[in-house]
Protein backbone atom coordinates (compact mmCIF):
# COMPACT_ATOMS: atom_id res chain seq x y z
CA UNK A 1 0.00 0.00 0.00
CA UNK A 2 0.94 3.40 -0.73
CA UNK A 3 -0.09 6.49 0.97
CA UNK A 4 0.61 9.95 -0.30
CA UNK A 5 0.06 13.23 0.98
CA UNK A 6 1.21 16.61 -0.36
CA UNK A 7 0.53 20.27 0.88
CA UNK A 8 1.41 22.98 -1.24
CA UNK A 9 0.42 26.69 -0.11
CA UNK A 10 1.21 30.12 -0.55
CA UNK A 11 0.57 33.51 1.17
CA UNK A 12 0.79 35.99 -1.78
CA UNK A 13 3.11 38.73 -1.35
CA UNK A 14 1.14 42.07 -0.44
CA UNK A 15 2.62 45.45 -1.59
CA UNK A 16 0.86 48.69 -0.58
CA UNK A 17 2.15 51.85 -2.27
CA UNK A 18 -0.33 54.02 -0.63
CA UNK A 19 2.23 55.56 2.38
CA UNK A 20 2.44 59.28 0.78
CA UNK A 21 2.85 61.37 4.24
CA UNK A 22 5.15 61.09 6.04
CA UNK A 23 2.85 60.25 9.11
CA UNK A 24 1.29 56.71 7.29
CA UNK A 25 1.76 53.69 8.45
CA UNK A 26 2.09 50.76 6.69
CA UNK A 27 1.72 46.99 8.07
CA UNK A 28 1.94 43.54 6.41
CA UNK A 29 2.07 40.15 7.30
CA UNK A 30 2.03 36.72 6.66
CA UNK A 31 2.00 33.46 7.89
CA UNK A 32 1.99 29.78 6.33
CA UNK A 33 1.76 26.52 8.48
CA UNK A 34 1.27 22.85 6.88
CA UNK A 35 1.95 19.70 8.47
CA UNK A 36 1.37 16.12 7.01
CA UNK A 37 1.93 12.51 8.23
CA UNK A 38 1.42 9.23 6.55
CA UNK A 39 0.96 5.45 8.07
CA UNK A 40 0.64 1.90 7.29
CA UNK A 41 -3.48 2.79 8.12
CA UNK A 42 -3.87 6.41 5.81
CA UNK A 43 -2.09 9.65 5.75
CA UNK A 44 -3.51 12.87 6.97
CA UNK A 45 -1.91 16.58 5.94
CA UNK A 46 -3.51 20.05 7.21
CA UNK A 47 -2.36 23.37 6.07
CA UNK A 48 -3.38 27.20 6.86
CA UNK A 49 -2.23 30.12 5.42
CA UNK A 50 -2.94 34.09 6.58
CA UNK A 51 -1.92 37.65 5.65
CA UNK A 52 -2.80 40.82 6.30
CA UNK A 53 -2.32 44.53 5.35
CA UNK A 54 -3.48 47.98 6.93
CA UNK A 55 -2.97 50.95 7.06
CA UNK A 56 -3.28 53.61 9.62
CA UNK A 57 -3.02 57.38 9.50
CA UNK A 58 -0.59 58.91 12.35
CA UNK A 59 -2.40 60.79 14.83
CA UNK A 60 -3.44 64.28 14.92
CA UNK A 61 -0.56 66.42 16.27
CA UNK A 62 -1.70 67.67 19.85
CA UNK A 63 0.31 70.88 19.52
CA UNK A 64 2.00 72.30 16.28
CA UNK A 65 5.35 71.90 18.21
CA UNK A 66 5.48 68.39 18.00
CA UNK A 67 7.30 67.08 15.42
CA UNK A 68 5.23 64.46 12.94
CA UNK A 69 5.13 60.74 13.83
CA UNK A 70 6.93 58.25 11.72
CA UNK A 71 7.57 54.55 12.37
CA UNK A 72 11.21 53.22 11.80
CA UNK A 73 11.21 50.53 9.12
CA UNK A 74 11.27 46.83 10.01
CA UNK A 75 11.19 43.23 9.09
CA UNK A 76 11.05 40.20 10.70
CA UNK A 77 10.56 36.35 9.00
CA UNK A 78 10.96 33.30 10.61
CA UNK A 79 10.67 29.29 9.80
CA UNK A 80 10.53 26.31 11.74
CA UNK A 81 9.82 22.48 10.64
CA UNK A 82 10.42 19.14 11.74
CA UNK A 83 10.24 15.57 9.69
CA UNK A 84 9.79 11.96 11.19
CA UNK A 85 10.21 8.64 9.64
CA UNK A 86 10.59 4.98 10.58
CA UNK A 87 9.99 1.72 8.34
CA UNK A 88 6.06 2.09 8.51
CA UNK A 89 5.61 5.79 10.00
CA UNK A 90 6.73 9.10 8.31
CA UNK A 91 5.09 12.85 9.65
CA UNK A 92 5.96 16.30 8.41
CA UNK A 93 5.10 19.93 9.75
CA UNK A 94 6.91 23.06 8.76
CA UNK A 95 5.82 27.31 9.85
CA UNK A 96 7.05 30.05 7.84
CA UNK A 97 5.73 33.65 8.49
CA UNK A 98 7.15 37.37 8.62
CA UNK A 99 6.22 40.79 9.01
CA UNK A 100 6.93 44.01 7.60
CA UNK A 101 6.58 47.76 8.83
CA UNK A 102 7.04 50.60 6.83
CA UNK A 103 6.61 52.37 3.38
CA UNK A 104 6.31 49.74 0.78
CA UNK A 105 5.94 47.27 2.81
CA UNK A 106 6.13 43.76 1.35
CA UNK A 107 5.95 39.84 2.52
CA UNK A 108 5.36 36.32 1.07
CA UNK A 109 5.77 33.20 2.90
CA UNK A 110 5.68 29.90 1.39
CA UNK A 111 5.42 25.96 2.95
CA UNK A 112 4.79 22.64 1.87
CA UNK A 113 4.92 19.65 3.90
CA UNK A 114 5.29 16.00 2.03
CA UNK A 115 4.91 12.69 3.51
CA UNK A 116 4.96 8.73 2.45
CA UNK A 117 4.99 5.04 3.23
CA UNK A 118 5.60 2.48 0.94
CA UNK A 119 6.11 -1.32 2.00
CA UNK A 120 9.77 -0.41 1.14
CA UNK A 121 10.03 2.50 4.19
CA UNK A 122 8.91 6.05 4.48
CA UNK A 123 10.11 9.81 3.68
CA UNK A 124 9.07 12.99 4.85
CA UNK A 125 9.93 16.40 3.06
CA UNK A 126 9.28 20.09 4.53
CA UNK A 127 9.92 23.79 3.07
CA UNK A 128 9.69 26.81 4.34
CA UNK A 129 10.29 30.10 3.13
CA UNK A 130 9.63 33.67 3.88
CA UNK A 131 10.35 37.01 2.96
CA UNK A 132 9.74 40.61 4.06
CA UNK A 133 11.10 43.92 2.58
CA UNK A 134 10.34 47.72 3.52
CA UNK A 135 10.49 50.02 0.13
CA UNK A 136 12.96 53.22 0.68
CA UNK A 137 10.68 56.00 2.30
CA UNK A 138 8.82 58.04 -0.27
CA UNK A 139 10.07 61.73 -1.47
CA UNK B 1 17.72 15.72 22.18
CA UNK B 2 20.66 18.56 21.68
CA UNK B 3 20.24 22.13 20.46
CA UNK B 4 22.49 24.25 18.69
CA UNK B 5 21.98 27.50 18.35
CA UNK B 6 23.86 30.71 16.18
CA UNK B 7 22.87 34.00 16.35
CA UNK B 8 24.39 36.90 13.95
CA UNK B 9 23.97 40.54 14.47
CA UNK B 10 25.25 42.84 11.51
CA UNK B 11 25.09 46.38 10.46
CA UNK B 12 25.33 47.12 6.74
CA UNK B 13 25.85 50.00 4.76
CA UNK B 14 24.78 50.14 1.69
CA UNK B 15 25.32 53.67 -0.59
CA UNK B 16 23.37 56.37 1.11
CA UNK B 17 21.31 53.89 3.28
CA UNK B 18 22.15 51.26 6.46
CA UNK B 19 20.12 48.27 6.99
CA UNK B 20 20.44 46.66 10.69
CA UNK B 21 19.88 42.92 10.48
CA UNK B 22 20.18 40.13 13.31
CA UNK B 23 19.75 35.97 12.09
CA UNK B 24 19.59 32.76 14.54
CA UNK B 25 19.00 29.42 13.53
CA UNK B 26 18.30 26.34 15.96
CA UNK B 27 18.95 22.53 14.91
CA UNK B 28 18.07 19.70 17.56
CA UNK B 29 19.92 16.68 16.98
CA UNK B 30 19.19 13.32 19.07
CA UNK B 31 21.52 12.58 21.84
CA UNK B 32 22.09 9.23 20.71
CA UNK B 33 24.16 11.02 17.75
CA UNK B 34 28.10 11.76 17.18
CA UNK B 35 28.04 14.99 15.87
CA UNK B 36 30.52 15.94 13.00
CA UNK B 37 31.01 19.91 12.88
CA UNK B 38 32.56 21.55 9.98
CA UNK B 39 33.13 25.38 10.97
CA UNK B 40 33.17 27.97 7.89
CA UNK B 41 36.91 27.60 7.67
CA UNK B 42 36.74 23.75 7.27
CA UNK B 43 38.12 22.68 10.49
CA UNK B 44 36.46 19.75 11.64
CA UNK B 45 35.59 19.23 15.75
CA UNK B 46 34.29 15.41 16.36
CA UNK B 47 31.88 15.06 19.77
CA UNK B 48 30.49 11.47 21.01
CA UNK B 49 27.37 10.94 21.61
CA UNK B 50 25.65 12.57 24.60
CA UNK B 51 23.73 9.46 25.73
CA UNK B 52 25.30 6.64 23.45
CA UNK B 53 22.71 3.19 22.87
CA UNK B 54 24.14 0.12 22.15
CA UNK B 55 24.49 -0.43 18.21
CA UNK B 56 21.64 -3.27 17.09
CA UNK B 57 21.98 -4.72 13.50
CA UNK B 58 18.15 -5.53 13.83
CA UNK B 59 16.62 -2.11 14.99
CA UNK B 60 18.24 1.11 13.56
CA UNK B 61 15.35 3.19 15.08
CA UNK B 62 13.82 6.19 13.53
CA UNK B 63 15.45 9.64 11.74
CA UNK B 64 14.63 12.48 12.54
CA UNK B 65 15.47 16.33 12.16
CA UNK B 66 14.10 19.92 13.35
CA UNK B 67 14.98 23.06 12.22
CA UNK B 68 14.20 26.89 13.15
CA UNK B 69 15.29 30.34 11.78
CA UNK B 70 14.69 33.46 12.75
CA UNK B 71 15.69 37.22 11.18
CA UNK B 72 15.25 40.65 11.51
CA UNK B 73 16.24 43.47 10.27
CA UNK B 74 15.16 47.28 9.43
CA UNK B 75 15.09 46.74 5.35
CA UNK B 76 14.74 43.02 4.83
CA UNK B 77 14.81 39.79 6.53
CA UNK B 78 14.61 36.40 4.63
CA UNK B 79 14.53 33.01 6.13
CA UNK B 80 13.77 29.37 5.49
CA UNK B 81 13.62 25.81 6.13
CA UNK B 82 13.80 22.47 4.54
CA UNK B 83 14.33 19.03 5.80
CA UNK B 84 14.05 16.03 4.54
CA UNK B 85 13.77 12.04 6.13
CA UNK B 86 14.45 8.94 4.84
CA UNK B 87 13.71 5.68 6.64
CA UNK B 88 14.03 1.70 5.15
CA UNK B 89 15.26 -2.02 6.54
CA UNK B 90 18.35 -0.97 6.49
CA UNK B 91 18.25 2.04 8.45
CA UNK B 92 17.25 6.47 7.70
CA UNK B 93 18.68 9.47 7.21
CA UNK B 94 17.78 13.19 7.83
CA UNK B 95 18.58 15.72 6.21
CA UNK B 96 18.08 19.51 8.17
CA UNK B 97 18.98 23.02 6.06
CA UNK B 98 18.30 26.31 8.01
CA UNK B 99 18.81 29.38 5.89
CA UNK B 100 18.63 33.40 6.79
CA UNK B 101 19.97 36.51 5.80
CA UNK B 102 23.92 35.95 6.97
CA UNK B 103 24.48 32.49 5.99
CA UNK B 104 23.13 28.68 5.73
CA UNK B 105 23.83 25.89 7.81
CA UNK B 106 22.94 22.20 6.97
CA UNK B 107 22.75 19.20 9.36
CA UNK B 108 22.56 15.65 7.99
CA UNK B 109 21.63 12.76 10.10
CA UNK B 110 22.18 8.94 9.40
CA UNK B 111 21.31 6.15 11.72
CA UNK B 112 22.16 2.70 10.76
CA UNK B 113 23.27 -0.65 12.25
CA UNK B 114 26.51 1.02 13.23
CA UNK B 115 24.81 3.64 15.09
CA UNK B 116 24.13 7.85 14.47
CA UNK B 117 26.29 10.22 13.25
CA UNK B 118 25.31 13.75 12.71
CA UNK B 119 27.61 16.05 10.33
CA UNK B 120 27.14 20.03 10.23
CA UNK B 121 28.13 21.98 7.48
CA UNK B 122 28.73 25.71 8.34
CA UNK B 123 30.55 26.36 5.34
CA UNK B 124 29.68 29.16 2.97
CA UNK B 125 28.65 28.08 -0.28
Amino acid sequence: MKTTVIIPALAAALILGGATTSVAQTTSGAYGQGTAAAGQEGAVARGATGADASERAGQRKRDRRERPTSTAPATSTHGSGAVYTDRNNSSAAVTSGGSATGPNAATSTTVDAYGETTRDGSSADIYGNSNATVGPRPR
Amino acid sequence: MRRLTTSIAAVLMIGAGSAQGAATSDLSIDDDCEVVRIAGDGTRTVTPPVRPTAKSRTNAGPATASVSARSSGSSSSSSSVRASSRSGAEGGSAVATSTTNDGRRTVTTTRNAEGCTVVIDERPN
